[in-house]
Order: C-alpha cells, then sequence, then structure tokens
C-alpha cells in the first residue's frame, strides 16, 4: 500500500461518501462541510491527479450542465484498491485510538 | 431554472492555457460552476474577483514551475559566455572594446543628428509655421533670401484666408546701449516682434503672458539671462530700462531663456513699433527688411498660398514689381534647421552633414561589427570540438546557437554599457568641438535610450547570427574526428568582410583628408587682403559725427599705419544688395543684382587691396566725394569687359557716377559664397564702422593707443573693438567642426578596423605555431615567415584600397561641389590613404608575426 496523506485520505473518503456524483465541485464542497475550511479547486484536484496516478480512484466523463457552460464533468469513483486502502487505514486509526481509550480508562 | 453567469471571455482563455489540456473541459467546466454558483450567492463581483484570483494564482505557479527553468538555462548560457570570455581575456577585450568604440562614435553621432532633427519641434504649432521667402529672379540666377517688406505680414493676414496670423520680427539691433541704473551695457541682441509671435510660436514666460507682454508701445521682454544680468535678485517686472539713452521701457515679462536648439533665439525684446521711433521701420513693398512669420491653416495648400502672395506683392508694387521678378514660398519652421537656402543656392542648412555623420556612423558600427563575427568565426574551429561534445551530449542544433547568441549579446552588452560609459565622460568635449549644447540627460530620454538598447540588440544580433548559425551547423562525428578546419568558405567569408572593413575605413580617410584639404585651402587661400593687424569699431549715435575727428586723432598715433570707413561690418561684406543698375551699353533685358558699400577715402590702401585697372579714391578728386565708382573685378565680368575697359566708364546704380578704378577681388564672405559683385563709393554719412590697420609689433600697445584716443575724442562711448583674424575664424568655424568631427570618427574607424586585424593576425599566429615552428627548423628566416604571414593581410587591404577609390572619388567631388571656392581631389590623396592603410596593417600584422616568427622552434613544436 502507497502512502496517503491526510488530505488524500479525506478526498478518497468524500469520494466514497459521494458515490455517484463525485466530481471536483462536489468533492470540494464536501469537504468545506465537513471539515469547516473550504479549500481551492486546484488544491483539490491535484491530489486527485495524485490518487487516479497510484489507481486509488478512477475517472470518467460525466454529463454537462448550462451552469457549467455545456462542459461535462469530470466524475471520479473509487476503485477496489482504494477501497482496500480507505479500510485499511480505518483499521489502524481504530487500532490506535483503542489503545488510547484503554489507556485513558485507566487512568481515570 | 438559475439565472447563468458567464465569467469573463478573457480570464477563460488564460484559464485554458493553464490548465493540462487532457482534463481541459472538466475542470473549465468546474470553475465556472462555482463562478456562477458564487455569482448568485454573492453578486458578481465577489465571483470575479475570486475568479481573477484563481487565474492569478495559476499564473504564479506556471512561472515558478517553467519560466523559472528557464530562466536557469540562460543563465547558464551567461555563465558560459563568461567563462569563455575570461579565458580568452586578449580577444573578448578587442571584442569589446572596439565595441564600445563604435558603439560610442554612433551614439555621439546618433546625439547630435537628433539634436538637429530637434530644432524647434518645442513650439506646439511646429507644425503649422511658416517663415516667408523670396527668390529674386536675376539673369545670374535665383537669389533667395527670406527678408520680405514690413508691410507684407499685416496684407497677408488681411487678404489670404489660409493665414491665420502673423508675426514679424526683426533682426536683432546690433549695439544698443542698454542702461539700467548704474548698469550699462551694450547688446547686440535686441529683437523687435510683433505680440503675435507670442501666440504663435510657445516660447514659456516665468513672469508674465504672452497676451499682455507686448502690448503698450513701451513694453520690453527679456529672457532669464537678461534678468539675472540687468536686475540680479531683483524683481525686473515693471522696472524701466532704457535703449541708448534716450527711449525708457518698462519689462512686462521675463521669458524662459530660449532652447539652444531653436531657430529664434529671443534675449531683449521690444515691439515692433520702437523700428518706427528710430527711423529702421520703412513702409515701401520694395524694401525687404524683415522676417515674417505666418500660421497656416494646416488644410490649406501651401503651393496655392505661395501663388496668392506672390500675385498680392506683384498687385501692390505695380510698374516696379517687372523690373526684379519676384516669387514669394513658405518655409516651414521644421526644415529651416535642416534646409536653410541663402542666395545664389547656399545651403546653410545642416542636412548635408545630417546625412554624411548618419553614414558614417553607420559604417563605424558595422567595422566594429565585423570585427566581432570575424574573431568569432575564426575562432571556430578552436570551439569545434566544444561543438562537437554538447552535440553528442544531446544538444541540438537551436540549443548550441542559443549559447552562441547569449555571447554575443553578454559582449555587446558590455560595449554598450562602456560606451554610454565613454559617452557620459567625453559628452563635454563632444560638445565643444562640434559647438553643440547638448545636456547629458538627452542620453536618458525615453527615445533614447530606447535607441541605445535597438542598437545594441540589432548589433548582438547582427554580429552574432553568422557564428551562431556557422558554428552550430558542424557535424559532431566529424569535428570530433578532427577532420573539421577552419573551412574555405568562411574563411572567405572573412576576407570578404576585412575587404569591406577596410574600404569603409579608407573611404572615410579619404573624406577626412579631403575636407581637410578644403578646409585647408579657404583657410590659406589668397584673401585678396591682409587680414593681420586689421581691427574695426563700430559707430553708434552721436559718434559718427565725430569720424573725422576720430580719424584725423587716429592717424596721429604712431601706431596707426592707416584709418578708413565702412557702412557694412568691414570683415564680412554681404548685404545691401538691390538690382536695377544700368551702364553704357547694357542690354536692356540683362538683369544684375549688385552689392554697395560706402566706405572712405583710403579704403584700398588700409585693406590693402591691390588694384587691377585705374587708380584708388583720391582727394585730388572732387567727384570722388559720391561721384565716382570703385569696383570689384566680378562686376566688369558682369559688364563683360576688361577692368582696363571699365575704367572711365558709366555706371548709374546708386547714383550715375563713373567708375574709376576696379579693384582686384577679396574675399570678404564665409567660404561658401561666392565673391558678390559690389560697387564702393565714398560717404562718409553712411559710415557705421572705423577700420585701422595697425603697425605690425606691439599689438597690444597699439590696441591701447587706439583706445585712449577713442575715450579722448568719444568719452561717452565705451570702446569696442574686433579684429578681423577673428571674425574670419568665427566665419569658418561650422566648417572646421564638421571637419573635426570627421577627424575624429575616421581615427575612430582606423583604430577599430586596425583592432580587428590585430585580433585576427594573432589568432591566425597562433593557429600556425605548429608550421611556424617546422619552416624554422627546415631553416626559413625570420623575414621568410614574416612574409608568408603577412602576404595574405596585406593583399585584402590592397584589395580594399581598390574598392575605396573610386567610391571616395565620387562622393568627395560631389561634396565639393557645395563650395564656391574648392580644391580639387588630387591623386596623392589616394596614395597616402592606400599607404596608411597598409602602415595600419603592416602596424597590426607586423608585430604578431614578428613574435611568431621568433618563438623558439622547439618550443612552438613541443606545445602540444
Amino acid at each position: 500500500m502507497k502512502g496517503l496523506t491526510r488530505k488524500e485520505e479525506l478526498i478518497l473518503l468524500t469520494i466514497r461518501a459521494l458515490d455517484r456524483d463525485a466530481y471536483l465541485v462536489a468533492i470540494t464542497d464536501h469537504l468545506a462541510s465537513a471539515v469547516g475550511e473550504r479549500m481551492t479547486l486546484p488544491s483539490v484536484h491535484v491530489p486527485l491527479t495524485r490518487l487516479e496516478k497510484m489507481g486509488y480512484i478512477a475517472s470518467e466523463l460525466g454529463e454537462g450542465s448550462p451552469v457549467r457552460g455545456g462542459r461535462r464533468k469530470k466524475i471520479y469513483r473509487i476503485t477496489k484498491a482504494g477501497y482496500r486502502a480507505l479500510n485499511e487505514y480505518k483499521r489502524i486509526s481504530e487500532n490506535l485510538w483503542e489503545a488510547v481509550s484503554s489507556q485513558t480508562g485507566r487512568k481515570d | 431554472m438559475a439565472p447563468q453567469y458567464l465569467p469573463p471571455r478573457i480570464l477563460e482563455r488564460i484559464l485554458e492555457r493553464l490548465t493540462p489540456p487532457l482534463e481541459q473541459e472538466p475542470l473549465i467546466g468546474d470553475f465556472q460552476e462555482t463562478f456562477s454558483r458564487l455569482a448568485l450567492e454573492r453578486g458578481r463581483v465577489c465571483a470575479l474577483v475570486w475568479y481573477i484570483g484563481c487565474v492569478l494564482r495559476l499564473l504564479i505557479i506556471l512561472v515558478k514551475t517553467t519560466l523559472i527553468w528557464r530562466l536557469e538555462m540562460v543563465k547558464k548560457d551567461i555563465k558560459m559566455a563568461v567563462r569563455q570570455m575570461t579565458k580568452h581575456k586578449g580577444y573578448s577585450g578587442i571584442n569589446i572594446f572596439g565595441l564600445a568604440a563604435g558603439l560610442a562614435c554612433t551614439l555621439f553621432i546618433l546625439l547630435w543628428v537628433q539634436n538637429e532633427l530637434s530644432f524647434d519641434r518645442f513650439h506646439k504649432k511646429a507644425r503649422s509655421i511658416y517663415r516667408v521667402e523670396q527668390d529674386q529672379k536675376t539673369s545670374e540666377g535665383i537669389f533667395h533670401v527670406w527678408d520680405v517688406p514690413f508691410v507684407l505680414g499685416p496684407a497677408l493676414q488681411a487678404e489670404i484666408p489660409e493665414i491665420k496670423n502673423y508675426a514679424r520680427s526683426f533682426r536683432y539691433l546690433r549695439g544698443q546701449l542698454v542702461r539700467y541704473g548704474e548698469k550699462v551695457f551694450y547688446e547686440s541682441v535686441v529683437g523687435a516682434v510683433d505680440p503675435s509671435l507670442f501666440q504663435i510660436f510657445s516660447f514659456p514666460f516665468i513672469q508674465g503672458n504672452a497676451d499682455t507682454a507686448l502690448k503698450q508701445p513701451s513694453d520690453m521682454i527679456i529672457s532669464e539671462t537678461m534678468a539675472e544680468k540687468y536686475f540680479g535678485r531683483e524683481n525686473p517686472i515693471g522696472k524701466t530700462m532704457t535703449l541708448n539713452n534716450n527711449y525708457p521701457f518698462t519689462v512686462s515679462a521675463v521669458l524662459k531663456d530660449t532652447p539652444p536648439n531653436s531657430t529664434l533665439q529671443l534675449h531683449i525684446i521690444v515691439p515692433m513699433d520702437f523700428l518706427k521711433t528710430i527711423g529702421r521701420y520703412h513702409e515701401e513693398w520694395g524694401s525687404n527688411s524683415t522676417t515674417t512669420w505666418v500660421e497656416v491653416d494646416k488644410t490649406a495648400s501651401i503651393k496655392a498660398v505661395n501663388e496668392k502672395i506672390t500675385r498680392l506683392v506683384r498687385d501692390r508694387r505695380g510698374k516696379s514689381a517687372q523690373e526684379s521678378r519676384q516669387e514669394f514660398m513658405l518655409k516651414p519652421l521644421l526644415d529651416i534647421r535642416l534646409n536653410e537656402i541663402f542666395g545664389y543656392c547656399q545651403r546653410l542648412g545642416s542636412l548635408q552633414y545630417v546625412r554624411i555623420f548618419s553614414t558614417v556612423a553607420l559604417f563605424v558600427l558595422l567595422i566594429a561589427c565585423i570585427n566581432f563575427m570575424n574573431l568569432s568565426t575564426a575562432r571556430a574551429a578552436n570551439r569545434a570540438k566544444e561543438v562537437g561534445m554538447r552535440k553528442v551530449v544531446g544538444a541540438s542544433r537551436r540549443i548550441v546557437a542559443r549559447q552562441f547568441y547569449v555571447e554575443s549579446i553578454v559582449t555587446t552588452s558590455m560595449a554598450a554599457l562602456l560606451s554610454v560609459v565613454l559617452v557620459l565622460l567625453l559628452l563635454p568635449v563632444f560638445n565643444s568641438i562640434a559647438g553643440t549644447q547638448i545636456e547629458i540627460s538627452r542620453l536618458f530620454q525615453r527615445n533614447y535610450f530606447g535607441g541605445i538598447l535597438a542598437i545594441t540588440v540589432g548589433a548582438a544580433l547582427l554580429s552574432g547570427s553568422y557564428p551562431a548559425v556557422l558554428l552550430s551547423s558542424f557535424h559532431p562525428i566529424r569535428v570530433l574526428q578532427g577532420k573539421l578546419k577552419s573551412g574555405a568558405k568562411s574563411a572567405l567569408f572573412r576576407k570578404a568582410l576585412v575587404v569591406v572593413q577596410f574600404s569603409l575605413s579608407i573611404l572615410l580617410l579619404i573624406s577626412a583628408s579631403v575636407v581637410f584639404r578644403q578646409l585647408n585651402y579657404m583657410r590659406t587661400k589668397e584673401l585678396g587682403y591682409d587680414k593681420e593687424h586689421l581691427v574695426y569699431m563700430q559707430m553708434r549715435g552721436e559718434t559718427r559725427k565725430k569720424y573725422e575727428t576720430l580719424k584725423e586723432e587716429l592717424l596721429k598715433s604712431r601706431y596707426v599705419v592707416s584709418v578708413t570707413g565702412s557702412s557694412l561690418q568691414p570683415s564680412r561684406l554681404v548685404g545691401d544688395t538691390g538690382g536695377g543698375a544700368d551702364w553704357d551699353g547694357k542690354d536692356p533685358d540683362y538683369q544684375v543684382i549688385l552689392g554697395v558699400s560706402f566706405v572712405d577715402f583710403d579704403y584700398p590702401e588700409t585693406m590693402k587691396i591691390e588694384m587691377a585697372a585705374g587708380r584708388t579714391f583720391s582727394r585730388e578728386f572732387s567727384s570722388d566725394r559720391g561721384g565716382t565708382y570703385l569696383v570689384n573685378e566680378e562686376v566688369v565680368k558682369l559688364m563683360g569687359i576688361d577692368a582696363e575697359e571699365a575704367v572711365g566708364k558709366r555706371l548709374d546704380f546708386v547714383m550715375d557716377g563713373t567708375i574709376v578704378g576696379v579693384m582686384k577681388n577679396f574675399h570678404l564672405q564665409s567660404p561658401r559664397e561666392a565673391i558678390e559683385p559690389r560697387v564702393f563709393l565714398i560717404d562718409n554719412s553712411e559710415l557705421n564702422f572705423v577700420v585701422v590697420r595697425l603697425q605690425a609689433g606691439n599689438i597690444t600697445a597699439a590696441v591701447e593707443d587706439v583706445k585712449r584716443i577713442w575715450q579722448r575724442v568719444l568719452p561717452l562711448y565705451p570702446f569696442e573693438f574686433r579684429f578681423f583674424d577673428d571674425d574670419f575664424e568665427r566665419m569658418y568655424r561650422s566648417d572646421e567642426r564638421m571637419g573635426k568631427i570627421l577627424e575624429v570618427f575616421t581615427v575612430m574607424a582606423f583604430l577599430i578596423a586596425g583592432l580587428g586585424l590585430f585580433g585576427l593576425v594573432s589568432y591566425a599566429a597562433e593557429q600556425r605555431t605548429k608550421e611556424i615552428g617546422i619552416r624554422k627548423v627546415l631553416g626559413a628566416s625570420m623575414t621568410n615567415i614574416v612574409t608568408i604571414m603577412s602576404k595574405e593581410f596585406i593583399l585584402w587591404v590592397i584589395t580594399a584600397n581598390l574598392v575605396a577609390w573610386p567610391l571616395g572619388y565620387l562622393v568627395m567631388r560631389k561634396w565639393l561641389q557645395g563650395f564656391a571656392f574648392r580644391t580639387g581631389i588630387a591623386w596623392w590623396l589616394f596614395a597616402a590613404a592606400g599607404l596608411g592603410t597598409l602602415a595600419v596593417a603592416f602596424a597590426a600584422v607586423g608585430f604578431q608575426t614578428i613574435r611568431a616568427a621568433r618563438t623558439d622552434p622547439v618550443k612552438a613544436l613541443k606545445y602540444e
């Protein structure tokens, strides 16, 4: 498993949450509401490119809409490798949290 | 559906450029979607700001990622260039110094040319201002003057609708006694003008204004310098200045000093009406005595206006106009400096010199650029291996070429910098040689600085392109095998360039020496009178009445040889010309213009003018007091008879009289002017100048003595005198200056060309070290080697001579035609130019070849 940054992990998670409608603007919006801070489009786009390159996500061109000037969306979808990686990250952090809570429990 | 907002098209275009082409469509779409949502939620402005922010940020990223890397490459190129230069200090020195000298010459010349071209352009209406000039047709040809009748100006404005305004300006009233309180000076710069002059021209005022400055007949305008001179720190406005102790004026305005590049120079200005007061104003249509400026409607046809003026004057003059056929024309103000014409087609304008010097500038620059090209290509063989290596490790031809371009740009920039420093340092010297007042700040004016940049880049490209193209074309394998000798083709090209270089230098040398000879000829030619120990004083006001007494007293002095008088400035007999002369046996259709001078007895004797026939004026003949003429040989020539025959002839010009003597021609004009036909007669009431011939020897004491006598006879008038030689110098100064400039630049051209040759030869010597070594081992003498080495170079120089001679001959013949008095072009000038160039070539070649020939052959052969 290739290493992911925190940002990439969050984006991957967002794509998974958005399911079928994960394109750049939607991802950015979702992240903004979850994190509470808005990122710029390019700063989201760069990790997306990297994730795609590493094979965690795949993309295809969707439909256009008038609000986009008729331009098509690039819709991202999570791959099997992506799922595995997310689960792996989740497991790691749960393990770590468990250790934390048992420790605090003992202390209290 | 939500209303649609579109970002500006331009920004979108930029964004398109900045996004990767594969993902362009969805990305731009994403940006637009966000844009329209922001516009909807927070307003269009906010959305726009956001969009611009995005574009800018992307731009910055692009610059960071790509341009910086490119710059890094250029930085590498520059570093390589600097290394090359420091490695071959000699060549780079020659290159940079040669180019810098060439550029400096060019910059100087451009500064001068620009100064000439900038004349009078500062007037806001400059393009619609004209001077009224006229051609007077005589049998001798067309005589051109720019003086017209006083009454013409008002008539023009009244009757020709195209002429919007007019202003007359009277040339300086010489020798006015100007007084303010205790301060009294003679001023020869008092001018009389119409107030409208300040509406037509835009001379800036410091105090007062153009509309009211000359309203009252007693108003006076002075320049800043004059204000300083008379008033110091006082405020001059409202103060009274007196002219000639008689006419009080009130200073109503102060003008900023007229810039040096102005045709009209204003110092002390009084209203035109003052001329009426002193009787210098003439109402007649036949009297041409003032300059008239007009402002012409922009849409008017100048030709039509010219015809209207000519017709107007013809109508006004009526019958008398038939005699001297006049034709009037408007001369554009902006044309005056470059194309001024006076008299029988004398070109006083500087256009000729502007052309000559521009060509010279081009030549010098070309010579310097050729140096660069030659040295770079000559070194090609040395650098061929470098190019080969670069290509082998993957440099494309373009990259190799860029390397050479960068090298030439680095060299030329250094040269440009050096040349600017040189120009800054030498500008005062140049100004004093050229008689200009170019300020240093001119160099840094936007358009001029742009010019420097353009020339530098141009020179860099010109001189860099040949080596770049040639060297980058080397085939790496052949080069690395060592098969490349500096090809025959490039050697031929180099030879051709050296020939061009030397041809140009020789052309300059021939031109400069012809100019020098012409100047020398003008200086030393037989003047027909003796200018040494000759002084003159101007008589003003009351002094005229004391002329007889003054002469008597002066003649008593042991320092004074003789004394006479003259109506015209005695050192420059120009003006007071007129038509309508008649003599016995004259063809009635024959129109001539004669000059007239009123003189006193002893005129030819004092001036030491020889007589060709007849006698001089003599007190023994009472008729000589205004009844007889002395004429110069030109008059006799006009009459078509011998000098002997002329004596005793009747001549009706100023008055009906007899010619009693013919003086041999004497030259009291500028060198370009021919000697005018001129008659002399005695009239002591017309004299304005006293001419005194002093005893040779102690001139200072002599002048002191004359001064003492003057002060005794005329205690109220300051003593001012002039030497004839000084005036003579002055007349020749402008041509002398041009000659000096040409000389300097010729020397520079030679220096640069010689430097280039020196570089080439030293390179060749280095290349042939081995060959020379072997020759020496086999027994060649030093002479042999020097001959072998220099033969080729000398041959080039000889070829260059053959090219330059006919060119030089043609060019200089054309130039000399501008002079009424000229030398021929002697054959030996060409021979001398040839020898001169050979000498330069030998100096450049000899040093290096001898050094090469003297090296120890063992060392030479061991060096690899």
